[in-house]
């Protein structure tokens, strides 16, 4: 028995939520939002720390509080969110199939909007050497062991990369008793942002060190060391440059992975180096209906522009569910030189478009150019551009009109 | 894991975490001094791999050697699987302690790379090298080149028992058989690959030396089936359903990457040799191993453990003994 739905989407993070919200004030009655945790608020709610919602709402929110915001509001415009529920398959036609302790449910949605989030990277995934003693945890199952479930994870810490869960993390941890004897990070510069550098590690006087990287884990029960080099250019350890660290805990913060397995299924076309959905600048997979938004499109650093990015999937998804057409999409958008990547991936330009993007390397006083071939459409000047936060540029439609190709780089 | 579930089943006592160590021999029959106890027998059926060497020795027979040899592998993600549907093996190149470096695909639809056979110094030593690492890579890619390191989701090891050491090379073949030295003793030494799938020739071996010496009755109440952990993910959805409707905590999908429902993770937990691990629940139940190796399932299965075992957060180990998880509550 196939139930139909307007509108289904998959997570009730920041995402899901705001994209529901902006669909239920645009018109679409039958939505269902479906959430595989027993709440909705997603990541959110094991984000204790504040600094959330700073764009948004001019206010320092910590997770739980910008996730109930908008958890009162869907609450408000009633909408149908049902938890405890995995979507275990979206097929090609938009059949969602759920299971839940209440069975297994398909789902005929006139549109899909994809917002899974991410998984973590793995030690298994990053080959580290040596033993695999209990101890070693990536950073977001610790940061919900120890705020969710109240469980300390160790006592005396390394944490290997300085992306912001690790950062945040190292902070955590030193507040809850543990000490903390490094962040080390692969990179010459941190990945992190700015302000969680100040307050989680200079202000706790845990050593930050960059060029470096895990080469060794040793401990056959528990870990019992863990062994740093330094590393070259190519990221190769060096040769004799070796610390040992006694400790009893690895802290990973290596990477966040777009959760994609469901979308991969459905035959979802993914961009190869943000991990998401390839998407026009309605959001819109290469699935005509199939929406995708937040951290499951792109590795976002600020809450504020997940909802962003859900508001405009759910406009996207409403205008698709009122008149079916499809959108032309023809410009492919390419990521040229200093730019790591851009997004929407393919435009019709018929309209403004806010572009995503992240830049390779940190750099000062530099100018990112949009261009068609020669002819350059836009440029923006940066004091600072840094990997660690992503660049929002738009561009008006006039000013993307008659375009026949274009491309996101670093003035040189 | 079904062998020892089956043994339980038909009576077999375990005692795990108890170490042996001492045997002696009285008249006829064994004194064994384990962990804090003393156990009497008159047969003992050494299998204890790496250590059947010490166990020998222990109740007599000395002159018996294993050399420890390590194997490292890679498990390569699921979506993989598309690109190779048969095992893989390199033509054997002389003087390696193995098969060389090879491709499995597996039941479940992983890749395995390996295994390399290296010669080591201590009989624990578990730790995965990034010399090996990097072989096996480079080996698997040739036999396999759309390989790419992201396909990897982890990397582990086994210690084989060998026989025969680094000068000799090569294999030796199995010890089976009745100590000369200590009757009653029953030597299975060296027993490295095939040894899993001769396991069964092997204790028909074994029961065949004891039935030469007293008469073996088969006993009658023998259950020779032991029922499977469910595997949910499987099934067929009309089946799923009404698994569901019976049992709501197989609609409780816990593993995310490998489809293991809740139902699943607590007839791992509850199961017959009371093993609460986790590395006990990932062999039964399979959560886990999938590539997010934990990350979603971890803080569930420490639920579960709680709730089900009633063990603390201290209580709780990969593998027994002092490989706990965590220190304690949050303060």
């Amino acid at each position: 028995m196939i139930i139909n739905k307007d509108l289904v989407i998959v997570g009730a993070g920041p995402a899901g939520l705001a994209a529901a919200i902006e669909a239920k004030k645009n018109g679409i009655e039958d939505i269902l939002v479906v959430e595989r945790e027993p709440v909705a608020g997603g990541i959110l709610n094991q984000c204790i720390h504040d600094g959330f919602g700073i764009v948004k709402f001019n206010e320092a929110l910590t997770g739980p509080e910008y996730a109930r915001k908008y958890i009162d509001e869907a609450e408000k415009l009633q909408i149908d969110i049902v938890t405890n529920t995995m979507v275990q398959d979206i097929s090609s036609n938009r059949e969602v199939t759920t299971i839940s302790p209440n069975g297994i449910k398909t789902y005929k949605a006139g549109a899909v909007i994809l917002a899974m989030g991410c998984r973590e990277r793995t030690r298994g995934a990053i080959c580290i050497p040596g033993t695999r003693p209990a101890g070693v945890f990536t950073a977001g199952v610790a940061q919900n062991l120890v705020n969710i479930r109240n469980i300390m994870v160790g006592k005396k810490v390394v944490i290997l990369g300085s992306g912001d869960i690790g950062l945040i993390m190292a902070r955590r941890l030193t507040l809850e008793g543990a000490e903390v004897l490094a962040v080390v990070e692969k990179l010459p510069y941190s990945s992190g942002l700015q302000r969680n550098i100040t307050q989680c590690l200079e202000d706790f006087n845990i050593p930050l060190l960059l060029s470096h990287t895990v080469t060794n884990i040793e401990g056959h029960e528990r870990v019992k060391s863990v062994t740093v080099a330094k590393v070259n250019e190519k990221g190769a350890p060096i040769r004799g440059t070796s610390i040992r660290f006694d400790c009893d805990t690895l802290i990973l913060s290596v990477g966040l992975i777009p959760e994609n397995e469901v979308a991969l299924n459905a035959g979802i076309i993914l961009d190869n180096v943000t991990g998401g959905a390839s998407v026009d600048e309605n959001l819109q997979t290469n699935i005509p209906g199939i929406f995708a938004c937040g951290n499951v499109l792109q590795v976002h650093d600020l809450v504020d522009y997940v909802s962003a990015e859900g508001e405009l999937a759910a406009k996207s998804a409403v205008s698709y569910i009122r008149n079916s057409k499809p959108i032309e999409s023809e410009v492919m958008v390419k990521a040229g030189k200093g730019i790591r990547y851009v997004l929407p991936q393919t435009i019709s330009a018929d309209k403004d478009i806010t572009f995503s993007m992240r830049v390779n390397n940190p750099s000062k006083r530099k100018t990112i150019v949009f261009k068609d071939g020669e002819k350059r459409l836009k440029k923006k000047f940066f004091m600072a551009l840094n990997p660690a936060e992503m660049v929002r540029i738009e561009l008006k439609s006039h000013e993307l009109k008659d375009i026949s190709g274009l491309e996101v780089c670093i003035d040189e | 894991m079904a062998l020892a579930e089956n043994a339980v089943q038909n009576g077999v006592k375990f005692f795990l975490e108890t170490e042996v160590k001492g045997i002696s021999k009285r008249n006829d029959l064994f004194r064994i001094k384990a962990g804090e106890s003393y156990y009497y027998s008159r047969y003992v059926i050494n299998s204890a791999g790496l250590y059947s060497d010490r166990i020998a020795s222990m109740a007599g027979e000395t002159g018996y050697k294993i050399y420890p040899c390590r194997g490292e592998y890679f498990i390569l993600d699921k979506r993989t699987s598309q690109y190779l549907n048969m095992p893989v093996y390199p033509v054997p190149r002389s003087g390696i302690g193995g098969l060389g470096v090879h491709l499995t695909p597996t039941m479940e639809g992983n890749i395995l790379i390996g295994p390399s056979a290296e010669y080591i110094k201590t009989k624990n030593d578990y730790s995965a090298t990034k010399t090996v690492m990097d072989k096996l890579f480079k080996e698997a890619k040739e036999l396999l080149p759309p390989l790419s390191m992201k396909h990897i989701i982890r990397s582990y090891t086994g210690i084989r028992s060998k026989i025969v050491g680094p000068k000799t090379g090569g294999f030796g073949d199995f010890i089976i058989e009745e100590s000369k030295v200590v009757p009653g003793l029953i030597n299975l030494i060296g027993i490295e690959s095939p040894g899993l799938t001769s396991s069964a020739p092997i204790s028909r071996m074994v029961r065949d030396i004891i039935s030469n010496k007293e008469d073996l009755t088969p006993k009658k109440d023998f259950i020779p089936e032991r029922k499977g952990i469910v595997q949910f993910r499987e099934l067929p959805v009309e089946q799923k359903q009404a698994l569901i409707k019976e049992c709501p905590e197989y609609g409780e999908i816990v593993c995310r990457c490998e489809g293991i429902t809740k139902k699943e993770i607590l007839d791992a937990v509850n199961n017959p040799l009371g093993v609460t691990t986790l590395a006990g629940i990932k062999y039964r139940a399979r959560a886990m191993m999938g590539r997010c190796q934990g990350g979603y399932c971890l803080t569930r299965i420490v639920d579960i453990l709680k709730n089900e075992k009633g063990l603390n957060p201290e209580e709780i180990t990969l593998r027994g003994k002092n490989s706990i998880l965590f220190t304690g509550q949050v303060k």
